[in-house]
């Protein structure tokens, strides 16, 4: 009789720390204790997602400086925005050389200084309409 | 009018004689041919063929080139009612953006105006000056060139009111097209139905080169096969 009732209690101040738990869980704070979205961002550090298109957006309308350099020298403009701004690797666009049956009429020159030639076809998935890129290419449909 | 250059790629055997007349006619300087051969080989031993293609600029419909450079605030790159893409050099800043959109590797870059012989010695062409030479053949350090359909030639049968000529008489043609020994080029107006070239492009099934990048290039190609 007595161990029975040891074991009553016993459950008993299991079944009231399970009970109290589950009201800590499930207690929200009073309105004047939520947080201001301010204290959120400063005490939460927060990403912010860019996507491409954006970023080329930004880019054209200025918001991100690249420079007034319109040449083709690793610092210019041209190689800013692919490199240092989307990070594309310097192999996302220069390859070793061209296959034998690639046309192009400066087919045996490299650019001065460059790791590889440049597939022009590179170009297209973002340069053409509709792309993300300012569009230099058209249709291939019309 | 809209001039195009059909190149029958059957018939093409090679010779570089558009190659020579061009760099003739266009005050060729080192390293800065308008007009160009590539060559590859196809097939396997025994059965292998050496393909010939001629290039030049494709003077496109809508031109990256111009809308590069039009991007830029320079614009230094029009097209004109004849179809004819041609690039001021006044105006041009040298920035190569034309040259790294081109998608057939038209334009080229002039860092020098140098004499053709290497011992520095003029030829007869260098020493014609800039101003005796029509605006096209103003070579200007700096800036970008390509092929022009032979502009002088086309303009003069402007002014001449012999546009109809254009094609037909060897004056009023480019230079590269009326050269070739086996009959492998033709130049015209392709809005004339009744012309050559238009119909040509219907019966031998002409094509553009590199159709994939949209810019409907004015310069079309007999293939083994017809369109693709």
């Amino acid at each position: 009789m007595k161990h029975r009732l040891i074991f009553l209690m016993f459950l008993g101040v299991i079944v009231m720390l399970i009970a109290g738990c589950a009201q800590q869980e499930t207690t929200k704070p009073a309105p004047s204790e939520t947080p201001t979205p301010s204290e959120v961002q400063t005490s939460v550090p927060s990403k912010e997602y860019v996507t491409l298109k954006e970023l080329a957006e930004k880019i054209r309308s200025g918001e991100i400086d690249v420079g007034n350099d319109y040449s083709m020298s690793l610092n210019g403009r041209f190689h800013t925005i692919h490199s240092k701004v989307l990070g594309l690797d310097c192999s996302a666009c220069h390859v070793p050389s061209y296959a034998e049956d690639y046309i192009y009429q400066r087919k045996y020159e490299k650019p001065g200084g460059a790791p590889g030639v440049v597939d022009r076809s590179t170009c297209l998935g973002c340069h053409k309409e509709g792309g993300i890129a300012t569009p230099w290419y058209g249709s291939a449909n019309k | 009018m809209k001039l195009v250059r059909i190149i029958d790629m059957e018939r093409c055997i090679g010779c570089r004689a558009c190659v020579a007349a061009c760099m003739n006619e266009n005050y060729y300087i080192e390293g800065n041919p308008w007009n160009f051969v590539i060559e590859y080989e196809t097939g396997k031993f025994p059965s292998v063929r050496r393909i010939f293609v001629p290039m030049n600029c494709m003077h496109c419909e809508e031109p990256p080139c111009m809308k590069a450079c039009d991007a830029i605030g320079v614009q230094a790159i029009t097209k004109n009612e004849y179809g004819v893409v041609l690039i001021d050099y006044e105006k041009c800043i040298g920035c190569k953006y034309c040259i790294a959109v081109c998608p057939y590797g038209a334009p080229h870059y002039i860092r020098d105006v140098k004499p053709i012989f290497p011992d520095g010695d003029k030829t007869p062409y260098d020493e014609v000056p800039a101003e005796n030479r029509h605006w096209t053949h103003r070579k200007k350090p700096n800036t970008a060139e390509k092929c022009t359909f032979c502009w002088h030639r086309i303009e003069k049968a402007i002014n001449e009111g012999k546009t109809d000529l254009i094609g037909k008489d060897p004056e009023y043609t480019p230079a590269c097209d009326i050269v070739c020994p086996v009959k492998a080029r033709y130049f015209g107006d392709l809005d004339n139905p009744e012309s050559e070239v238009s119909k040509l492009i219907g019966s031998k099934k002409a094509t553009q080169l590199k159709k994939e990048a949209g810019t409907r290039p004015q310069v079309y190609y007999i293939l083994e096969g017809g369109d693709y």
